[in-house]
């Protein structure tokens, strides 16, 4: 009678009850609306999709937003954006342009080193076919992300917080006044909904920094690894923002703290493609032709041409591929497919996030009204590819901005390439 | 027609748009549902979409019961994206940011009178998976091998888990409780309770 006892029945309903009562009871809702507000166009999406026929390795599947962040930042919470100050490493001095910022500026025509795009391109597919193929358990993928704070949490839940408290003594004074009462539920409910329409935004200029390490099972059944928030660094635009953040309380603005995330199914790597997976990737073409056949084939089918034409697909598809281990003959291939693509120009040479110098290519796109510029940034003697970014016209900074510090085969879960 | 098609609206439909608009009808809420525990409003729609689109190609391959495989697709379209441009928040922010005033404040069960937000608090000290898996058995009501293929593991592995949670959470309740308990029930412990 004394413990340990199993754990009775009894205890676990209660814990399941406790637990039942925290689902936001405004969930129902919600997606009943959603249900049918997207019911119609969601059938018709797919009844207009071809079905495969059996799991086949023919890599059609649709759609979505690389671009969900600018189509979400409106609605949603936890929105983040991306910029670049003070990122270079050794840069101490928050808020420092960098290289890069300085050389997007100069545009293409005056870089040091002016370099053409298609003439790069088209080196870059001879570098790639002479890599020799490799392979191992598991890609592994370093990666620095750096994002801009948009949304003030920590005021955000206050507010919340607040409202909740003055409805409260709201209710207990309307104690007895039913239809007033009623009224007081709406208000709140009102004031709740846009709180949660227009969050709070962060008074000052802030990035958060971190890297993350993935590794991704080459078989089908291995678990997959990921770990996050490392190495986090805030930095602030200047020392005035800076004193806004500590007189705002200095929130938490990422947490400081490495978090692993162990999966075991599938992973995908483009979601704009989502049966691309790094088994179909060996049996993607290696001859230009047949992977633009290719490439064309999976636009077709992806509703990312809702948003985008085939020019401002190409290349976000092509940094999903790029990231990931494709064989030396289809990454060749697909440099000499975008050799061919209009819209690519050059920058010349820049400085990538992590110091390191490299040539950069641009593609512009449209999205939700706004127009962005897409950059890839390659090591111009590997072809290996350095960063991306994605930057809204009219800013000075990128909304997002990921470097890829080391990528590679290996063996074991938690191990880094050698050299 | 077959009683398979009452239970899971497909067994028995040969004509595939009707198959999927059975499926898209029964279980597009609970897809949804999921998702947005899990991010922020848009990209769950979009997540959802995706995932019965993917289901529209797989029709015929489709498990019975299909509910878990479908959230199977949607929890694999969320995590794993591999790149950062979308991070997918933990469960328990998502329980706070779409908690709303009409979700009760003090939760009152049993012998424990627990406020929301010490709850939540608790629930915050659980890893990420254990939190997952009582959100699959309590809310979503799914037996433990339909929640493991979900999660990707193996049922033992999910019954450890959820274990693990009940026991976890049911601590930190108790401590909470017995602070609470001290003082008489009042006869509204639910501030949200009218006269």
């Amino acid at each position: 009678m004394t413990y340990p006892t199993p754990r009775s029945r009894k205890e676990d309903d209660m814990t399941d009850r406790v637990f039942a009562q925290l689902k936001p009871g405004e969930l129902d809702e919600l997606t009943e609306d959603a249900y049918l507000r997207r019911r119609s166009d969601d059938l018709a999406r797919a009844f207009q999709t071809p079905r495969s026929p059996q799991r086949s390795r023919r890599l059609t599947m649709p759609r979505l937003p690389f671009l969900i962040t600018a189509a979400t930042a409106a609605a949603g919470i936890a929105a983040a954006v991306i910029v670049v100050p003070g990122l270079v490493s050794g840069d101490a001095t928050p808020g420092a342009p960098t290289t890069a910022a300085a050389t997007r500026g100069s545009q293409d025509s005056q870089g040091p080193q002016t370099v053409d795009a298609r003439s790069f391109l088209l080196a870059a597919a001879v570098t790639a076919a002479r890599e020799p193929a490799e392979s191992g358990r598991y890609w592994y993928t370093r990666e620095r992300v750096i994002q801009k704070v948009t949304v003030d949490e920590a005021k955000y839940t206050a507010r919340v917080k607040t409202l909740v408290k003055e409805w409260e003594a709201r209710k207990r004074e309307l104690k007895g006044k039913p239809a007033e009462l009623e009224a007081a539920n709406k208000e709140m409910e009102k004031k709740i909904g846009e709180l949660k329409a227009s969050p709070p935004k962060v008074s000052y200029a802030a990035t958060a920094a971190y890297t993350e390490d993935s590794w991704h099972a080459r078989k089908k059944g291995d678990s997959n690894r990921t770990v996050g928030n490392q190495d986090v660094k805030i930095t602030f635009g200047s020392p005035e923002d800076r004193e806004k953040w500590k007189k705002a309380g200095s929130p938490v603005l990422r947490e400081d703290k490495p978090s692993t995330g162990d999966l075991d199914l599938p992973l995908i790597l483009s979601i704009d493609n989502p049966t691309l997976t790094i088994q179909s990737l060996a049996g993607l073409p290696t001859d230009k032709e047949g992977l633009e056949r290719q490439l064309r084939s999976l636009y077709g089918k992806s509703s990312a041409k809702d948003r985008v034409d085939f020019a401002g697909y190409l290349p976000q598809t092509s940094l999903d591929l790029l990231r990931a281990p494709l064989t030396p003959g289809t990454r060749s291939a697909l440099f000499k497919v975008l050799a061919e693509q209009p819209g690519i120009t050059s920058q010349g040479e820049v400085t990538d996030a992590l110091g390191r110098t490299g040539v950069a290519l641009t593609s512009r796109f449209t999205s939700d009204g706004d127009s962005f510029e897409f950059r890839l940034i390659f090591d111009e003697e590997s072809a290996k590819l350095l960063e991306y970014s994605t930057t809204k016209e009219g800013e000075s900074s990128p909304l997002t901005r990921v470097a890829y510090q080391d990528t590679g085969w290996v063996d074991r879960l938690g191990e880094r390439p050698r050299d | 027609m077959v009683i398979g098609a009452v239970r899971e609206g497909l067994l028995g439909v040969d004509d595939p748009e009707e198959r999927f608009t059975n499926l898209y009808d029964r279980h597009y809420r609970s897809v949804l549902g999921y998702a947005l525990l899990r991010t922020e409003h848009g990209m769950a729609e979009d997540v959802s979409s995706e995932t019965f689109l993917i289901a529209w190609r797989r029709l015929d391959e489709l498990p019975d019961p299909a509910l878990p495989w479908l959230l199977g697709v949607a929890r694999n379209l969320l995590a794993k994206q591999w790149d950062s441009r979308h991070r997918r928040q933990r469960l328990v922010d998502r329980i706070a940011a779409l908690s709303t005033s009409q979700d009760h404040l003090i939760l009152d069960i049993a012998e424990h009178v627990v406020d929301r937000e010490t709850a939540l608090a608790a629930l915050a000290t659980l890893p990420e998976q254990d939190v997952e898996a009582m959100a699959l058995a309590t809310w979503h009501g799914l037996p433990p091998d339909q929640a493991a293929t979900v999660m990707g593991c193996s049922a033992r592995t999910y019954n450890v888990r959820l274990h693990r949670a009940r026991k976890r959470l049911d601590r930190a309740l108790g401590a909470e409780a017995r602070v609470a308990r001290p003082h008489p029930r009042p006869a509204r412990a639910r501030l949200t309770e009218e006269a």
